[in-house]
């Protein structure tokens, strides 16, 4: 089974919003999609939601508790091998995970997200090491390693060198396909060289293919580009939807 | 001496291929042209430059200009994209030919996967790890080392996502670079873009082992 983690229009890079869920008559047409209505209506019972700050949590929670939907929040962070090197070769160190809140615990991952943003911050984006997710770790967090911009795939792709120290957590390692040429490739240095357990997972950014304008439309205004000239790098795919989870069934 | 070095290959097959498109994006452009070259060593042997008929082609007036779009030459020439791109696939699929280009895994590879979606086709990528790209070599050759790494994919990508002020990679600075003759005037002429292409090909792999 594969198992949507969606991202919110709050890490800037979706256009799917937190909103409290509704019935289908009650849903005005060409609005946002809501995580919440998606997973209703796909029968999601416990919603994963990945984003880069914690700043739609207090909306996630009360939404996901008046759907009667399982919040699991995590927090997508880049991770490098010492947040107080700020310089532009600790960069070379840096890969993304995500840290997930268990059973709606949250004060331990806010602690961390608090860390990042204040101590961590390097060049405007958040930051922890290895050494401060050690130390406070606790048994309300789990550790997602994501398919994308993890530490392998910086590794492999960029040529970074991200040595993690993240065997303490027990982590888990996203599997995904979404029709990217170098999916393979991740893929196999993941089943080669990784140990921890996989989940066959999907990022979801909007809900259908036909979004995928609507989506890259955001993305360009953000960027400052244009339909033409996206600039967006590897922006290749349309498979970063609900519906390929549902075709994939 | 390493004798499977491409630089002794005297009948290694080649497809050096290029794509004209309606804009940059990545998913909705469409290849209003595709061209290759296919060589064997170092001569090209055949030439195929094939239009395709969109019948709701959008060609913004950028990517007119740059890349010479002329709509009564591609109304006059253009044909079924499913035909040209059999007639492609035949050939890049096929595992004896090294394909050859520039920034094919940011650009060229993306369009001819746009062409199989339009055509409802999946997606298949299976021909990359088969690849050598003139402006990753370079990269390669700029940053000294001897040989390309056994992940070539791999280290394709590195070398995409490696950026340095200084470091200059497009095909008219290579050409200056290994003494091609390039004409402006036929620059985008996706024929001749294939042959200057092959020949910085050709130069390269004397300065780097692969």
């Amino acid at each position: 089974m594969v198992v949507p983690i969606f991202r919110s229009n709050y890490s800037l890079t979706s256009i799917l919003t937190l909103d409290k869920a509704s019935s289908e008559q009650d849903r005005k047409k060409n609005r946002a999609d809501s995580v919440f209505d998606i997973c209703n209506d796909n029968q999601i019972k416990d919603v994963f939601i990945a984003d880069n700050n914690l700043s739609g949590l207090v909306e996630a929670y009360e939404n996901s508790k008046a759907a009667g939907l399982n919040l699991r929040y995590g927090f997508r962070v880049n991770v490098c091998n010492n947040i107080d090197d700020k310089t532009d070769q600790s960069v070379k160190t840096e890969g993304k995970l995500i840290l997930f809140a268990k059973d709606q615990s949250f004060k331990d991952l806010i602690k961390l997200h608090n860390i990042a943003t204040t101590l961590g911050v390097y060049d405007g984006r958040p930051r922890l090491d290895y050494s401060t997710i050690k130390r406070n770790w606790t048994k309300n967090l789990l550790m997602v390693i994501p398919f994308y911009d993890s530490f392998i795939f910086n590794n492999l792709l960029y040529g970074h060198e991200c040595i993690p120290d993240i065997d303490f957590a027990k982590p888990y390692i996203c599997i995904e396909n979404n029709s990217l040429p170098f999916d393979e490739l991740i893929k196999n240095q993941i089943v080669s060289s990784i140990k921890y357990d996989q989940i066959e997972s999907k990022t979801v950014y909007y809900n259908n293919r036909k979004d995928f304008n609507a989506y890259m439309t955001y993305r360009c205004i953000l960027n400052r580009t244009n339909f033409q000239k996206p600039e967006l790098a590897h922006f290749g795919s349309t498979e970063f939807c609900m519906e390929a989870i549902k075709d994939a069934r | 001496m390493q004798d499977n070095l491409l630089r002794f290959q005297k009948k290694q097959k080649y497809v050096i291929f290029d794509t004209e498109t309606e804009s940059l994006n990545l998913v909705n452009s469409r290849p209003w042209q595709l061209s290759w070259s296919i060589a064997e060593g170092d001569k090209i042997i055949k030439n195929e430059d094939r239009f395709l008929f969109w019948n709701d082609l959008k060609m913004s007036d950028g990517a007119a200009k740059i890349t010479r779009f002329d709509r009564q030459t591609w109304m006059n020439k253009s044909e079924d994209p499913a035909k040209v791109l059999k007639d492609f696939n035949d050939i890049l699929y096929n595992k004896d030919y090294i394909i050859i280009g520039a920034n094919l895994f940011g650009f060229d590879i993306y369009q001819h996967n746009n062409i199989h979606r339009q055509l409802g086709l999946p997606s298949d990528y299976s021909y990359i790890n088969r690849i050598i790209d003139v402006q990753a070599l370079q990269k390669g050759i700029y940053l000294g080392l001897k040989s390309v790494p056994e992940n070539r994919t791999a280290w394709h990508y590195q070398m995409q996502n490696f950026r340095q002020r200084g470091v200059k990679t497009s095909v008219k600075h290579l050409c200056s670079l290994y003494e091609i003759p390039y004409d402006e005037h036929r620059a985008h002429d996706a024929i001749y873009d294939n042959h200057l292409v092959f020949s910085i090909f050709r130069k390269q792999i004397f300065s780097i082992e692969v």
